[in-house]
């Protein structure tokens, strides 16, 4: 290349180095500015559309500036819509013109290249390196100095976080007894969840309309679907509607309503899901340990109140999510609470709250579809277990730990209702519609193939779950089949068909079976092996719950009313001294 | 429409029009292959730019990679996967058995390195594309005189040590929320790092590969490695005459003077202070160690558990009025303040451990520099420095066995240089 054309090429790649170069300071300048001074507010920002929005508040019918915010709200995201593409253009501009800006300045840099002339840097002096590293070694030596200065400025600031609590004084944990829980009702039938309670008032015959046998009936104040739960003189009982979920106590001798508790969770309460009208949003039975009582609602809040009504703790463990609503009742073993969470298989599980602060202990993933079924605690050779039931396992836990001792599959209806019930040191589960399985839960992992001890496909429950005083089993199918079986065979004794519908579970106690049609039909039958109804009575409302029993009477929830009833003169079994 | 969504962006409404909103879609998940792509590109260039700088000794050939890196690395790939930032995936797995790293992370993190090992830093030469694109805009490069570029290196060793105390201890990944480029690679991002991006590129048009030099952690190991190089970049093909043509070359201050025109003795003034920097080496390291751990629980801040849980705390003093979205968030959760308050607390110790080796690192990375400094050294040739030569191939050009081996005109200088 001669002389006159490098000149030219490097005069030309100068001009559009400086041509492109304007450019580039002239694009960020425009960029910069609408980044910063000319920005639009967007709609967050928008001082003029918060105005008008509360505007709207004051003036919720005022159509015109409805239509006014509509056509700002449309404006602005138009804008920001603009602005952002605008930006967008831009920045793809300035790195065209940053790539040609850097092209032709390496090409009009290349042309006046020159090359190095050492000479011109003089002689080497020999301390030049020496002079440099020392030098050196006092800016490293500042960078030591500035980084040190930096950390002392950083921890000008201390961090303030909340101090831990003071310690408590360990205080010696206190359970109530097997006795203490057997003689109370503390949880959905009763305290190993087996419908039988042996001193039990249980009255052959009432009569509403005239009072006989009723020793008190008092409203409740909240609908719900949880059965009555009884420790010493005071009944426990929980109701809900759309924005309240409550706790209410009763005087069991008088049947006054002690106090109400509507619950309050930290923060936002979650709004209720959609639910069955047979499920209720207050379907879950709560529980007691005698200090507390415990309580769940289908929004999945859970709470614990002593019994003055104060709450102690209230936590949400939801969203839930269930086809009918959340219905398993919570039960209680030693210091924790154990909630049983079916919603899916991917999100079943098994929770233990510790039961004094509702702090989570354990938590267990169950391979479980939707369930409707309460667990029980049962004590299996001198150990405690968990169990529950969902499609299709019937599962058996570590209460202590939530670890997974034994499981058995049959269980494959997808509307699993009936809680398992413990009889004749077998786990007598239902699978609506099919068959009622004995399990032994001695074993270990899956003990499908052998510890089913029998089946059987008459009376299967389909929503009541079956009771039993460990000498008989009744079963109680949804069209108002009574069976009654030998929990260590499987063998019927008798069964009889009262056709009517049922959701109540039977119970048992003193020598009597009490079963309650949706009606609020109430049959009394003989607790024998053969058949033998002793009474009828009716109780003027609906009912789908399940009685508290104890020695001066039952304690039935309906539709609207909680009824104390008893014989007036009270059963042979209530006047037996105690043991 | 999520909760963020509908709080950054919350929707007009339309119940009265019944007007259906567009179901927001998230984007799918980017196809495995394209990741056996990127380690397959990363190897390529890596494998092009050895040959290229130690076998074909190719200036405008690494300068071509160089343009290819910025475009797929940084412009198509948007500037992740970066073997930079993959320190804090690897710190983040060393210290958390649970949390896994993808192979293609390993991959990045570790082919550099183990490149540099054997041919120098060829990754920063044209693979990176935070190195290439500030090679890129190199245009008029000015000395930073030496002493204040051996002190500004060692930012780099204290920002490693941060960006692995922060990884390994869930706050983060500051190497990539502070990276400066990836802004500009995606042309989106904060205005701070944006301009902070083009700041640096405005610096990178005198100071040669600023970010590279005094900030780069990656650079750290990857000079680490370097510098048991075997097969590195050597300034002459053949035998160095001591024309001192390449002297000024390097515009990142990587080239080794020769010691032969300028032979430099040891005196007992270098030997007193030599003595002096190793008796201070442990007491830097201590001293290191104890500011550490006294700014460790204020940079714990930077964990979302440990902010938030100070944030209520200031709440509930009444030390500041207002909320924040978090501190409302957490109200609205029924989760006790104690087990946040514990886990924090936790936190802050583990903050304060780590921060303490963090400190007594930069202890001792300074001292060892400062002990380095004092040594003195003899070098027969002029030649890059092994772990500070960053690979650009500026030096081939100006020396004249170079320029005979290509067959180029050799100049002479006009008369011989004296020492």
């Amino acid at each position: 290349m001669n002389a006159r054309n490098q000149i030219m090429l490097t005069q030309g790649s100068l001009a559009v180095a400086i041509a492109s170069g304007v450019f580039l300071l002239l694009m960020g300048g425009l960029l910069l500015f609408s980044q910063t001074q000319g920005k639009v507010a967007g709609l967050t920002q928008s001082t003029q559309l918060v105005r008008l929005q509360e505007e709207l508040r004051q003036r919720p019918r005022d159509e015109a500036l409805k239509q006014h915010i509509r056509q700002l709200d449309l404006d602005l995201r138009q804008k920001s819509f603009t602005d952002l593409r605008l930006s967008h253009n831009g920045a793809l501009a300035m790195i065209a013109a940053s790539a040609l800006f850097l092209a032709s300045a390496h090409l009009a840099s290349s042309q006046q290249r020159k090359l190095p002339s050492p000479l011109a840097w003089g002689p080497r002096r020999p301390a030049e390196e020496k002079r440099t590293n020392l030098m050196a070694q006092y800016a490293v030596a500042t960078v030591f100095g500035v980084a040190s200065a930096a950390a002392v400025g950083i921890s000008s600031r201390t961090l303030q976080l909340p101090t831990p609590p003071l310690p408590t004084p360990a205080v010696e944990a206190h359970f109530p007894a097997m006795a203490e829980l057997r003689e109370n009702w503390p949880a959905f039938r009763g305290c190993d969840g087996s419908g039988y309670r042996e001193q039990s008032a249980l009255p052959a015959a009432w009569n509403i309309a005239s009072g006989q046998g009723v020793r008190w009936k008092s409203e409740v104040p909240l609908p719900g679907m949880s059965s009555p739960i009884r420790w010493g003189n005071d009944l426990f009982l929980t109701g809900a509607n759309a924005q309240t979920n409550a706790v209410f106590k009763f005087d069991a001798v008088t049947g006054a309503l002690v106090w109400s508790a509507a619950l309050h969770v930290p923060g936002a309460r979650m709004p209720n899901p959609s639910v069955s009208e047979d499920t209720s949003f207050a379907a879950p039975t709560p529980v007691t340990d005698g200090q507390r009582i415990y309580a769940i609602f289908a929004n999945a809040e859970v709470a614990a109140l002593d019994f003055a009504g104060k709450q102690i703790w209230c936590r949400n463990l939801g969203p839930l999510d269930n086809a009918y609503g959340h219905a398993s009742s919570l039960v209680i073993f030693q210091d924790r609470l154990l909630v049983q969470l079916d919603q899916g298989e991917a999100t079943s599980k098994l929770l233990a709250l510790k039961a004094s602060t509702g702090e989570e202990l354990w938590q267990t993933p169950r391979p479980i579809a939707c369930s409707w079924a309460s667990p029980i605690v049962v004590e299996v050779e001198g150990k405690p277990q968990l169990v529950t039931c969902g499609q299709p396992w019937v599962i058996g836990y570590n209460p202590v730990d939530g670890v997974e001792l034994w499981r058995a599959k049959g269980l494959d209806s997808s509307e699993l209702a009936p809680s398992p019930v413990y009889a004749g040191g077998k786990v007598i589960a239902s699978n609506p519609g099919s068959v009622v399985l004995a399990i032994r839960p001695d074993g270990q992992g899956d003990v499908t193939a052998t510890n089913v001890a029998w089946k059987t496909d008459s009376g299967v429950p389909s929503v009541a779950s079956p009771a039993s005083d460990g000498q008989r089993l009744y079963l109680l199918t949804g069209d108002g089949q009574l069976t009654c079986l030998d929990p260590n065979s499987g063998r019927v004794n008798w069964t009889h068909d009262f056709a009517d519908e049922f959701y109540s579970s039977p119970v048992i106690g003193g020598g009597r079976v009490l079963i309650v049609t949706r009606k609020g039909i109430a049959h009394i039958v003989e607790n024998a092996d053969q058949f033998h109804e002793l009474g009828k009575s009716e109780l003027g409302e609906d009912c789908n719950t399940t009685p508290a029993l104890d020695r001066q009477g039952l304690y039935l929830r309906g539709a609207k009313h909680l009824f104390c009833l008893a014989d007036s003169v009270g059963t042979e079994a209530a006047r037996r001294p105690e043991k | 429409m999520s909760q963020a969504v509908a709080a950054r962006f919350p929707p007009p409404e339309f119940t009265e029009t019944s007007h259906l909103l567009p179901v927001p879609t998230e984007p799918a998940v980017r196809a495995m292959w394209f990741q056996y792509l990127d380690v397959a590109v990363l190897l390529a260039a890596l494998v092009f730019v050895s040959w290229l700088l130690l076998r074909r000794r190719s200036r405008a050939g690494v300068v071509a990679t160089g343009i290819f890196s910025v475009l797929y690395f940084g412009f198509w790939k948007k500037g992740c996967i970066c073997s930079i930032g993959s320190i804090q995936n690897i710190a983040q797995a060393l210290s958390d058995s649970s949390f896994g790293v993808p192979l293609a992370v390993l991959f990045f993190g570790f082919t550099p390195l183990i490149f540099a090992l054997f041919f120098g830093r060829v990754f920063c030469a044209a693979v990176c594309p935070h190195g290439a694109l500030q090679d890129l805009v190199l245009l008029k490069p000015v000395k930073v005189p030496a002493w204040l570029d051996h002190s500004l290196r060692m930012l780099a060793w204290i920002y490693l040590g941060l960006a692995v105390v922060f990884a390994a201890t869930g706050g983060g990944y500051i190497i990539c929320q502070y990276d400066p480029f990836v802004p500009i690679f995606r042309l989106s991002g904060s205005l701070t790092m944006v301009l902070l991006g083009v700041a640096l590129l405005v610096l990178g048009v005198f100071v040669g590969r600023p970010y590279c030099r005094f900030l780069c952690p990656y650079g750290v190991l990857l000079g680490l490695a370097s510098s048991v190089s075997k097969w590195r970049v050597r300034i002459t093909p053949d035998t160095c005459t001591q024309c001192r043509l390449c002297e000024e070359s390097c515009p990142f201050g990587a080239i080794e003077k020769s010691t032969v025109e300028a032979p430099v003795r040891a005196h007992s003034a270098d030997k007193r202070r030599l003595l002096l920097v190793l008796v201070l080496l442990p007491i830097l390291i201590g001293v290191g160690a104890g500011l550490g751990g006294v700014a460790g629980g204020s940079l714990a801040r930077k964990h979302r558990v440990v902010n938030l849980a100070e944030r209520l705390q200031l709440e509930n003093s009444g030390a500041v009025q207002d909320t924040t979205d978090a501190s409302t968030a957490f109200r609205a959760s029924d989760k006790p303040l104690e087990s946040l308050a514990a886990e924090a607390r936790a936190l802050r110790s583990r903050y304060t451990l780590a921060a303490r080796w963090c400190g007594a690192w930069a202890g001792l990375v300074i001292g060892l520099k400062l002990i380095s400094l004092a040594m003195i050294r003899r070098r027969p040739d002029y030649e890059a420095n092994e772990s500070r030569c960053l690979g650009c191939a500026r030096c081939y050009q100006y020396c004249p066995q170079e320029l005979q081996r290509l067959g180029l005109p050799v100049p002479a200088p006009s008369k011989p240089v004296t020492g």
